[in-house]
């Protein structure tokens, strides 16, 4: 009897022990700080506020922080969170550096999930700052400190992706150009002194002297043409084609490392007509000096295929095919 | 009400406006023999269609859509009405085609593989599109989605399936070029719109500062979202909208949250050329609030000048239009302000690649 008492009294304990290993989290700080008091102050108010977010996961109500961790506006501030943020972390050790902040130290990539946020949402990073003395000042969710300084002051990407946005617009009103037949717009696209090459697919006689029969191999040449040469050539081009229907895909834009306003259009073209069809890789290089009148400096061409394999991807014209002076 | 229109019968008179209707829809049109008419019918017959055709109008008697009837204004009200009216036309040009032996090429062209169970176009057990039509009862199944390049769209009637594998192309889609599509877009900015109801509510997702930040989706940069900064009144939480919290206001105002007497003067950068009109905000966010999800990014350019980025996607065609705004901080809270802005519209997105290549 005495011994299944004491079996339940440890079963008991054993549990109790285990629930609360399950909501406890050590905060441990590896760079960032020598003063050892400190130090380890911080990892323990650290440690005592997620250990107690856990804890409020498991048994319910609201986190109950002692007022030495932090003062009295700032739980305040924590407990308003919770009532649309409750939290869990679900690791049992964290490893971090500690920061300098203005004001004091901060922790950051804690991991966390979001009880009330969707599947795509919950998992997030707090950071937590702190005073100068140790004390927990401020609690915030890390994505929406980024966000909300990208809010606020969007940084240069987003003014890029305009502009890459713009040049899909522009190559989209160029494809229409050619299936509309609109040589004047064409005209007014490309730059007077634009360099326009063109790939064409030759086949090559070949001796075999094992078979003693000749052997043909496909290669590709490449043929220069001015801007007068190539609208010359597409106008007679649109005369005998009843319809045009060109088709771009696999479009990336790259921007030129030195000028900002020059960028690189790779993409895929299909071009049918009435009397023809093909498949191949077109080039442009485009200049924004003049942001309401962008202009094509460079057109290649080359096929997809030729000897019945993919043109190298070594082989394609890219932004640093070309040096550009300006 | 069916009626039967020929070129034999002259009685019913059709009128159609010219601007309004694609050259893809003229053609069809031109194809049929029907004159150029204002319809009155919504469904009528042509004599070489083995299935009747659907014509749709909008209240000003400006055509919208032709095409073989297989849907029925229930179904597209409850699937994508571009995608079944896609297929509805599609399948109209093919019949059209076929009479001269250019289905399969256009297709070809297109990228658009049609299989009838589970035959492909061409093949034995499916070489005529006009003949499965004329045996085409009413659908029961009809599914359709894109992964951003590819649709792909499964119907079913009595035992049999059709199923569609075609590029998520705006262009393709709607039967409308670039310069169609951006003047269309330039007379509904420019026509009569219905004002718009503000009322959406939201969930807080997290605490930032005094205010509450919503939950939100972004569009390819974390900075470009359709998050609201809110702030909290008794239990609600309302669109933060004083000039306490003027980039916030801004934020939420060109993501639609908050109504604006703003104007724009609006370069619209249409098919080579630049139009010039002026609107209110409010009616941009009316044009496109039932179609289209709106991403905003604000950012400040120095002496208190404000520029913004919206983006309205339309996920359905997969494009979308891009206006940027350019404000100050202290006229966007001044009545009678108009805000300089330029829009392109029309913008693909299902053909890139990589857009963020350094």
């Amino acid at each position: 009897m005495r011994k299944k008492g004491l079996l339940l009294i440890a079963t008991m304990l054993l549990s109790m022990t285990a629930h609360a290993q399950l909501d406890l989290v050590t905060v441990e700080i590896t760079d960032g700080i020598s003063d050892t008091t400190l130090k380890e102050t911080i990892e323990s108010n650290a440690t005592i506020l997620i250990s107690e977010f856990n804890r409020t996961i498991m048994e319910g109500g609201k986190p109950k922080l002692p007022k030495s961790i932090c003062s009295k506006e700032t739980t305040e501030d924590i407990l308003k969170m919770w009532k649309s943020s409750p939290m869990s972390c679900p690791v049992s050790s964290i490893k971090e550096k500690l920061l300098s902040s203005p004001g004091g130290y901060q922790i950051r990539n804690i991991p966390i999930t979001l009880m009330n946020a969707p599947d795509d949402k919950a998992d997030q990073d707090l950071v937590i700052n702190f005073t100068n003395t140790g004390e927990i000042d401020n609690v915030m969710i890390a994505i929406d400190e980024n966000r909300y300084l990208d809010v606020i002051s969007a940084n240069i990407s987003v003014n890029d992706l305009s502009r890459r946005q713009i040049i899909v617009d522009f190559v989209e009103n160029f494809r229409t150009a050619y299936n509309r037949k609109d040589i004047n717009f064409l005209n007014s696209v490309f730059s007077d002194n634009a360099l326009i090459i063109t790939g064409k697919v030759i086949k090559v006689k070949k001796n075999s002297d094992m078979a003693g029969s000749l052997m043909s191999q496909e290669k590709v040449i490449y043929q220069k043409q001015s801007k007068a040469q190539y609208l010359e050539n597409l106008k007679r081009c649109f005369k005998r084609n009843k319809y045009i229907d060109i088709t771009f895909d696999s479009l990336e834009v790259l921007r030129h490392p030195r000028y900002d306003d020059i960028y690189g259009v790779n993409l895929k073209q299909y071009w049918n007509s009435s009397t023809y069809s093909d498949i191949g890789y077109v080039f442009l290089l485009i200049d924004f000096k003049d942001d309401a009148q962008p202009c094509i400096q460079v057109r290649t061409w080359q096929p997809e295929k030729y000897n019945g394999k993919q043109i190298n991807r070594n082989e394609i014209f890219t932004l640093s095919s070309f040096n550009i002076k300006r | 009400m069916k009626r039967i229109a020929t070129l034999a019968i002259i009685s019913i008179t059709l009128i159609i406006t010219a601007n309004a209707q694609s050259k893809i829809q003229a053609e069809i049109i031109e194809a049929l023999g029907l004159p150029a008419s204002e319809y009155r019918e919504e469904t009528l017959n042509a004599p070489s269609i083995k299935k009747e055709i659907t014509v749709e109008y909008d209240k000003n008697g400006e055509l919208l859509h032709i095409g073989v009837n297989i849907f029925g204004k229930r179904m597209k009200q409850q699937y994508a009405t571009p995608i079944c009216n896609f297929i509805e036309r599609l399948l109209l040009e093919l019949c059209i085609k076929e009479k001269e032996t250019q289905a399969a090429s256009h297709l070809n062209a297109k990228r658009i593989e049609i299989l009838y169970n589970g035959i492909p176009y061409g093949k034995s057990g499916f070489r005529n599109i006009n003949s499965m039509l004329g045996q085409m009862t009413d659908i029961t199944t009809f599914t359709s989605s894109h992964n951003g390049k590819m649709y792909h769209a499964h119907m079913e009637y009595g035992a049999n399936s059709i199923d569609f594998s075609f590029p998520a192309s705006r262009e393709l889609i709607q039967g409308t070029d670039k310069k169609e599509a951006d003047e269309a877009i330039a007379r509904l900015l420019r026509g009569n719109l219905e004002p718009r109801k503000y009322t959406k509510s939201y969930e807080a997702q997290k605490k930032s500062g005094a205010l509450y930040i919503s939950y939100s989706k972004h569009f390819m940069l974390d900075s470009i979202n359709n998050q609201i900064f809110l702030e909290k009144k008794n239990s609600s939480y309302t669109p933060v909208y004083n000039k306490k919290y003027t980039m916030e206001s801004i934020k939420n105002t060109f993501t639609g949250a908050c109504p604006t007497n703003l104007k724009l003067n609006v370069s619209h950068k249409v098919f080579n050329k630049n139009l010039k009109y002026t609107i209110p905000l409010e009616k941009i966010f009316s044009a496109f609030e039932k179609d289209y999800e709106c991403f905003t990014a604000v950012s400040e350019t120095g002496k208190g000048q404000i520029e913004v980025m919206t983006i309205f996607l339309n996920n359905d065609c997969n494009y979308i239009h891009m206006l940027i705004t350019k404000i100050s901080k202290e006229n966007f809270w001044k009545h009678g302000i108009t805000a300089e802005a330029i829009l392109h519209s029309n913008i693909p997105q299902h053909n890139i690649k990589d857009l963020l290549k350094k």
